[in-house]
């Protein structure tokens, strides 16, 4: 961009400016993290609380009501799972499509992106029906399945953007020296596309735990994971505030400490690889 | 291939080569394409039979109807209202959030060095897991003891219905999507800004060109296909557009807000008719279709 010679003021004034558009953008998820600890009354106050004596009732709620651990443990055990799976199936596909030649390459690619155009509304409904058919309703297996499916276009094409930044000299060396090309994949792509693996993975993990219409459909009972439980708050009889925002916190602190991890890559894992942040 | 250098013998093994190469292709491609067909394509053409017949899971008999689905789908005012709705909230959503994002991203191209706390910061609501962002926005908008009514009241302006009165609820929806997603197209109009020469821009200020005309004259016409990109995805991330909206308004009130994906979801999941949601899903998908082909093809085309 331009680089104009602003006097210090002028750009003091910019940062100035700019923090507080960010706080705009952080502002909601601070004042869930203080309505988790705000009591009834404060929540429900015509006159906005900014102090107040915090309070673990409704932490002691989702506690007692709504076994919060048991789901945290589902949700972590369906995240793991899928990433594993999903990078499993996208390492190889990402390889094979960044090197060889492949017949109709362009449109296999150009297919994988365009799926992510289907929302996945229109393939959960038919799901449904199939699940329920083969018995496999309300199982965590089912949920991992499906959830990895999901994730697999964008786990291939990001993998690929990356894989196609190891120059190809490297892995031309190895074949030449007599690997094969499954053992060039473990040997030297494997290691080098460790940052795009990792990149990768955490994005899986991020999509996997903030799902929320896979969760809510294909189980219930004991076996949901987190987001499912959010709803949990919004009864007949009005909405329990203080539970929610308490559950809310636990939903997001974990995928929050993702955000410093993956700030780098945000702008080219959430476009498939097409831009390069 | 050099064809016309080398003589038969020399050209055989590399096209065997080739042929193997491709082959070895196929096999890494293979397990991942097969998996996705069976999981998501596989059952859009479950769907897509079930689109054809009156199938409802509480009913025990399927009958094949032909195309009278569709036409019930076609003649459902509440079908119609969705739909329209559905386009409003796109295209409000998606030209705030790219207006916005452009101006944040030019304000932050001009600070000198990088923010990168800030920047982690500003994608917060972009890793929020959604439903909970729709419950937060919930609580901020409640029209007795939200925050948001209440900055208003100090400001002295008229309480806002902003849930209950059904275009506001609409606005509402808006509000929280460009919350939401405006850190996406922030930050990949950023990544795009960072990458322009800069030789063009100090040349156009040596020739005395004002901030505005650079800004029309440079800086627009360079991020055309960046700016191209960025809508594109940010399309097809809206039109799935679910659970943010179906905590804070569930389509209410008054079917204001009821997005394409919540009727679809309400018809095959609650209502249990899977034919008709099935239905709603090729007729959304053909929408999508056709509208991806001119913003993919035009747009992106045209940008380049």
């Amino acid at each position: 961009m331009p680089g104009r010679a602003v006097r210090w003021y002028r750009h003091a004034l910019l940062v100035a400016a700019n923090a507080v558009i960010v706080g705009l953008f952080v502002f909601p998820l601070i004042w869930m993290l203080l309505g988790a600890f705000k009591s009834e009354a404060d929540l429900l106050s015509p006159d906005p609380v900014w102090f107040f004596k915090p309070t673990l009732e409704h932490w002691r709620f989702i506690h007692d009501n709504w076994a919060v651990e048991r789901h945290l443990l589902n949700s972590l055990l369906i995240s793991v799972a899928t990433t594993f799976l999903t990078l499993v199936l996208a390492l190889p596909a990402a390889y094979g499509l960044s090197r060889f030649p492949i017949w109709q390459k362009d449109a296999i690619l150009f297919d994988i992106l365009s799926l992510k155009m289907i929302p996945p509304i229109a393939s959960i409904v038919p799901l449904f029906v199939l699940v329920r058919s083969v018995g496999a309703y309300n199982t965590l297996a089912v949920l991992i399945i499906l959830n990895a499916a999901f994730q697999l276009p964008f786990a291939i094409l990001v993998l690929k953007s990356f894989i196609d930044e190891i120059p190809r000299e490297i892995d031309e060396a190895a074949t030449v020296d007599g690997c094969r090309p499954w053992r060039v994949l473990w040997k030297t792509i494997l290691p080098l596309s460790a940052p795009g693996l990792i990149c990768c993975a955490l994005f899986v993990f991020m999509f996997t735990w903030n799902e929320f219409l896979l969760a809510n459909t294909m189980v219930s009972g004991d076996t949901r994971p987190l987001p499912p439980i959010v709803g949990l708050a919004l009864t007949h009889r009005g909405i329990l505030w203080g539970p929610a925002m308490a559950l809310g916190v636990v939903v997001v602190l974990p995928v929050l400490f993702l955000t410093f991890a993956l700030s780098r890559y945000m702008a080219r894992g959430l476009t498939f690889g097409a831009v390069k942040g | 291939m050099t064809a016309h250098t080398g003589d038969k013998a020399q050209i055989r093994p590399q096209i065997r080569r080739r042929n193997k190469a491709a082959w070895y292709g196929a096999y890494f491609l293979l397990p991942a394409l097969v998996y996705i067909f069976t999981i998501i394509i596989y059952p859009l053409f479950y769907s897509l039979y079930a689109s054809f017949t009156d199938l409802r899971l509480t009913f025990p008999v399927t009958r094949f109807v032909g195309f009278d689905t569709y036409a019930q789908t076609l003649g459902n005012d509440v079908f119609h209202d969705s739909i329209i709705v559905t386009g409003i909230f796109l295209v409000t959503a998606i030209v705030v959030e790219t207006i916005l994002g452009f101006l944040l991203a030019l304000s932050f191209s001009r600070m000198t060095g990088t923010h990168p706390v800030m920047r982690a910061l500003i994608m917060l609501p972009l890793i929020a897991t959604p439903v909970t962002v729709g419950l937060i926005w919930k609580l901020m908008l409640n029209s007795d003891f939200g925050i948001i009514n209440q900055l208003t009241d100090s400001l002295g302006l008229a309480r806002i219905l902003w849930l209950a009165d059904p275009k506001m609820a609409l606005v509402s929806i808006v509000l929280m999507d460009v919350w939401q997603w405006t850190p996406f197209m922030f930050l990949i109009m950023l990544a795009g800004l960072e990458g322009l020469p800069r030789d063009v821009f100090e040349a156009a200020e040596v020739d005395g060109a004002s901030a505005l005309q650079i800004l029309r004259r440079i800086t627009v016409p360079l991020m055309k296909r960046i700016i191209a990109v960025a809508v594109v995805f940010r399309f097809m991330f809206a039109i799935a557009t679910f659970d943010t909206v179906f905590v804070l308004t569930k389509g209410g009130p008054a079917r204001a807000t009821d997005i394409i994906t919540l009727f679809i979801q309400r018809e095959g999941l609650v209502n249990l008719n899977v034919a008709s949601a099935s239905a709603a899903s090729f007729l959304l998908l053909i929408m999508v279709l056709v509208l991806t082909l001119i913003l993919f093809k035009r747009g992106l085309a045209d940008a380049r």
